[in-house]
């Protein structure tokens, strides 16, 4: 109830190790799941179980750029460079694409998902398959018949 | 299932160090890297580690369908999960195989994934035959590229094993062997057949159109492009039909055409682009038929040349939208969204964003369809008379029609904006009015744009577009100004041969001028072209060549063509050189090694060329190669190789000489780089002597006699190089002298245009005639040979006469006289820069060389003395590459005691005294420079 009677309609979050940041209300709503929390009308802090404050900083910067974005206070295409080139550091070869993934599933933010998606995709791009579970980190976890398979089924692909 | 989390805090650099959090609101990235310390302090907690089995699983498959097969093949390889995810039906509802090898066994290893599949494209007849294996019986569309070959059995059992076939292309290659048969086939098969697309089929008869019109209630749209002859009057019959394109097709009888299709009730688009419909077919149509609303006629002599003579005699269209050549087609297409504000430059884009009436979407990807096919083929075939087409709207239609959101049309946008710039294909000459049009239209940002797409055909054809463009300098800059170079970079690392063989082309296209060679090394482009060459080595000409032609380029500068040996570039392009049987490549590997040698004493590249095994070796067997360039390319690199002692000697040694002299003798008719080039590397190998004899055993001085005639001065100045080196030694000198080259060497050095040319033509003829022949005795033998019998006085005399006058012509009598007049230091200085021949100073001599020249200081002709101290003083001055080393030769052979002789001489022409004086002053300044 708190931040409906706030003028400024600011809301707290706080991050899975317990940092508090304050958002725009408007710009948080762009996570379908704090829009949820907010129309309930859940007390400051939201707690977010699953977004570390480093990640979180950069999301919730992210917001307040779309929002400046929809108030035409920049342009589209300078939003487009600062999600590439700061928050999914698509320019490096371990950017933090896979962290804004991961965050903006959990805080259900399709605009984010789709173009940490799009990142990720660029950076897996040629990798052979070693290479793509070291970017991971997962394990391989065929027998090794079932791999030999899986090697048929795909050879195709490598031609 | 066991997997690791992921830590992506654990590579924080400040761990373990506490700061305090921001005050809020947070808003500056500063503020966010305070926080992202913050985060630090959590290592090792886990709480906010990162875990994939977190992730739903449409995310997943969102991310899988951003690959392309082989990324999603190696997604899909790496576990389990993975595995499964990747074999999700939404994955694989529709499939482009287009970069594969579709064959049999490829799509018996898909069929388990394919049991919803519902669109096909692939290319290549053999995997039109192998679509059934697929074992995908709900297919609905079926594509295929480049099927030549398609027989009506193939095509008769894709009919018969897709029931369900809705959209069926063949094309655009010609589909010569189809027959009626097979269509009749597809017609009975498919009832619920929509779209039927065929390219070059050489007849269909009533028969199959009748069978379509029968069997397939559906069919709303009928392309047969390009064939050899249709029953127009069955198309009529095919009730249902909407949009009709017969482009490009011949002998049709245009009367019965049209009074055939005014009938059609329900045809709305009809394309009759690059054919002889006549005027009147299309008065007819236009103004008969109900329902028509849109018809294409791009390209149709006998339509312009009605327009030229009334140009209004197609302006009543009865609101129907023609579109000619003429015609202002963005406006015209305007004219569809009647009612509505539509502009109309943008009007592809407003439509497609904005319109939801299908009627109208529904004819404009019908018109994005048939307007990419025919200025695809008009760009390809490039008539004459069609600039002002492309300049005034063709090139940004292209441009509209590749924001298509139709594959296919894209791909055909693209390629078509690479092929109409390119207006003479076998001197790739790019129209530069026609680039810059693309680029005023802001295309250049799009296509990059359109590079970067993860559709990979679309990609490549986008990037041969930017590769054809750049050819256009105006446009290379803007490439590089939008990024470009970085773009085109990183897909010549793609794995897709096609996107990797066009972006090496338009990295070989920006590397041509200066600008942007250090730009595309900075941006990892020499390394990327390098592994190219790693990656394709095995037969794939296309993307080698480019991709040596570039770094050939890029050798070119001295500081990339260090970057191209530290990528490994060097064992590369030796690799190509010694292996690859395509002379296109062997040309550019030649000259790539050609440029990385030609950077002399900059860096060593010149010497390790030559330490790469077998590159000496492979260089010497391309100078016979039956190509004229490779040959051109390998004798220039031989060149600039030999500049190297080492190298010299060792082409020497694997047989260069032999191959050289052969290569000289064989390109009298040949191009004058050549000619230049096959002196060049001569000239260069002539510097020892052992070599220099060699040469003449070889009989290498009649061909380079007969190119020291050339009219062409780079090719006459190298010959004249390497005559002077070989007259040296006195066999060589007598054998020019019985050949004929004294003639030829008094007449550069007296009418040349080119002083270094008509210097060493000079010094040729004063080895020859300085003594040594009549000290070896041999001119007895000369008169013998009674064939070529010369008059050597003769000879001697005239080209004593010529010395002369080079020397003492080379600079205003009256300096000389003021210089003689006092020996002011200043005077001096004045003649020996009045005298210097700049080129001069690169030569180098040896020791002998240097010795002769003193010998030649205590001559009999006082001609012959004045040129010896005219050439030490050349070899001498202060800022000749070689003066230090030369200077060094002639202290250790006690030469200023003669030189002073000389110079104070009697008998001695006043220029040569001054001469001596010049060389001796050289002489004390190395010596004060070589003290300090």
């Amino acid at each position: 109830m708190e931040t409906s009677t706030c003028s400024k309609k600011i809301v707290q979050l706080r991050s899975s190790d317990g940092q508090l940041f304050e958002v725009d209300e408007e710009a948080a709503m762009s996570s379908e799941i704090l829009k949820n929390m907010i129309e309930m009308g859940m007390p400051s802090p939201l707690p977010l179980y699953e977004v570390d404050a480093t990640t979180l900083a950069m999301i919730v910067e992210s917001w307040n750029r779309r929002l400046q974005e929809k108030r035409g206070e920049i342009t589209e295409a300078e939003l487009e460079r600062w999600e590439e080139e700061e928050l999914l550091k698509s320019k490096e070869p371990d950017g933090d694409a896979i962290c804004v993934l991961l965050a903006a599933n959990y805080l259900e933010d399709e605009h984010l998902i789709d173009r940490a998606g799009e990142a990720i995709a660029h950076h897996i791009k040629d990798m052979t398959v070693e290479e793509v579970r070291d970017y991971f980190e997962i394990e391989n976890d065929f027998e090794r018949e079932e791999e030999e398979k899986v090697f048929q089924q795909n050879a195709w692909a490598f031609h | 299932m066991s997997r690791r989390v992921r830590r992506r805090v654990a590579q924080s650099k400040d761990k373990g160090k506490v700061v305090i959090p921001p005050p809020f609101p947070l808003a500056s990235s500063e503020e966010c890297e305070i926080a992202g310390t913050v985060a630090g302090s959590d290592v090792g907690s886990g709480e906010d580690a990162v875990d994939w089995t977190t992730l739903p699983d449409d995310t997943v498959v969102q991310l899988f369908s951003c690959l392309n097969y082989r990324d999603r093949a190696s997604l899909a390889s790496t576990c389990r999960t993975w595995r499964f995810l990747g074999s999700s039906p939404c994955l694989w509802t529709s499939i482009d195989l287009r970069a594969h090898r579709f064959d049999a066994d490829t799509a018996a290893a898909l069929a388990a994934r394919c049991g919803v599949l519902r669109r096909v494209r692939f290319r290549g007849s053999y995997s039109a035959a192998a679509v059934i294996n697929l074992r995908a019986h709900g297919l609905r569309e079926i594509a295929g590229d480049c099927c030549r070959d398609i027989t009506d059995a193939t095509l008769a059992v894709l009919a018969a094993r897709h029931e369900a076939l809705e959209h069926l292309q063949i094309g655009p290659d010609p589909c010569e062997r189809i027959t009626s048969d097979a269509i009749r086939h597809v017609a009975m098969c498919c009832s619920r057949l929509r779209q039927l697309r065929l390219s070059g089929v050489r007849e269909i008869d009533g028969d199959a159109v009748g069978a379509l019109a029968k069997s397939c209630p559906c069919l709303e749209e009928i392309a047969f492009l390009d064939c050899g002859s249709i029953d127009e009057g069955a198309l009529g019959r095919v009730q249902s039909l909407r949009f009709l394109s017969v482009a490009g097709s011949r002998n049709l009888k245009w009367a019965t055409a049209s009074l055939a299709w005014v009938k059609l009730p329900n045809l709305v688009g009809l394309d009759v682009s690059r054919t002889d419909v006549s005027p009147g077919a299309v008065l007819k149509l236009i103004s008969v038929s109900k329902s028509l609303k849109v018809m294409c006629a791009l390209n149709c002599a006998l339509l312009e040349e009605e327009e030229r003579q009334d140009p209004l005699a197609f302006s009543n269209t009865k609101g129907k939208m023609l579109l000619t050549i003429s015609a202002d087609i963005f406006k015209r297409v305007a004219s569809l969204f009647a009612g509505s504000v539509v502009k109309e430059q943008t009007v592809f884009d407003g439509w497609r964003t904005k319109n939801k009436d299908k009627n109208i979407s529904d004819i404009m990807i019908w018109l994005e369809w048939v307007l990419s096919q025919s200025l695809l083929r008009i760009s390809e075939t490039n008539p004459l008379g069609l600039d002002g087409f492309w300049l005034k709207q063709g090139a940004a239609v292209l441009l509209s029609l590749v924001k298509s959101s139709q594959e296919d049309v894209q791909e055909r946008a693209a390629t078509a904006l690479a092929t109409f710039v390119v207006i003479d294909d076998e001197h790739a000459t790019v129209d530069a009015e026609r680039a810059e049009a693309v680029m005023r239209n802001s295309g250049i940002p799009l296509l990059l744009q359109l590079a970067r797409c993860y559709l990979e055909g679309v990609q490549s054809e986008a990037a041969k577009a930017i590769a054809n463009l750049s050819v256009n300098a105006k446009v290379a800059k803007a490439v590089a100004d939008e990024g470009g170079i970085t773009i085109l970079t990183d897909l010549a690392k793609s794995m897709n041969r096609m996107v990797a063989e066009e972006a090496a082309g338009g990295l070989w296209n920006l590397s041509v001028g200066e600008e942007h060679k250090v730009a595309i090394a900075e941006a990892g482009g020499v390394k990327a072209l390098v592994d190219l060459i790693f990656k394709w080595h095995a037969g794939i000409d296309g993307v080698l060549e480019r991709a040596a032609g570039a770094l050939a380029n890029l050798a070119a500068d001295d500081k990339c063509s260090v970057e191209v040996t530290m990528a490994g570039g060097l064992h590369a392009l030796v690799m190509l050189a010694r292996s690859c049987k395509v002379e296109g490549v062997q040309e550019q590997a030649a000259r790539a090694l050609a440029n990385l040698a030609a950077h002399g004493d900059n860096n060593s590249n010149n010497a390790a060329v030559g330490q790469e095994a077998g590159a000496l070796e492979a260089l010497v067997q391309l100078t016979s190669s039956q190509n004229e360039g490779v040959r051109q390319e390998a004798a220039g690199a031989l060149w600039n190789l030999s500049f190297d002692d080492r190298n010299r000697e060792a082409i020497a040694a694997v047989g260069g000489i032999r191959a050289l002299v052969a290569l000289a003798q064989a390109c009298s008719n040949a191009s004058q780089g050549l000619q230049e080039r096959a002196a060049g590397a001569l000239w260069g190998l002539s510097v020892s002597e052992a070599n220099s004899i060699a040469i003449g055993q070889e009989g290498g001085v009649a061909p380079l006699i007969a190119l020291a005639r050339s009219e062409v001065e780079d090719v006459h100045e190298t010959a004249a190089g390497a005559l002077w080196n070989l007259a040296f030694n006195s066999g060589n000198a007598l054998c020019i002298i019985e050949e004929g080259g004294v003639a030829t060497l008094v007449r550069l050095c007296s009418s040349s245009g080119s002083k270094m040319a008509r210097f060493m033509a000079t010094l040729a003829l004063a080895y020859m005639f300085d003594r040594r022949i009549d000290e070896m005795a041999v001119v007895g033998s000369l008169s013998e040979s009674s064939s070529k019998s010369v008059n050597f006085d003769g000879a001697r005399r005239m080209a004593l006469k010529h010395i002369e006058a080079f020397v003492l012509k080379s600079s205003d009598p009256q300096v000389f006289s003021a210089a003689a007049a006092s020996s002011a230091p200043a005077a001096l200085l004045q003649v020996a820069e009045a005298v210097r021949i700049q080129e001069a100073g690169n030569l180098r001599c040896s020791g002998s060389e240097v010795a002769r020249f003193v010998a030649m200081l205590r001559n009999p002709s006082s001609i012959l003395r004045a040129c010896a101290s005219f050439a030490l003083l050349q070899f001498t001055l202060p800022g000749g590459r070689h003066a230090m080393h030369h200077a060094g030769l002639l202290q250790k052979a006690g030469a200023a005691r003669v030189l002073r002789s000389a110079a104070a001489a009697a008998t001695a022409l006043i220029e040569a005294k001054i001469f001596a004086r010049i060389v001796l002053r050289n002489l004390e300044h190395h010596q004060l420079e070589a003290s300090i």
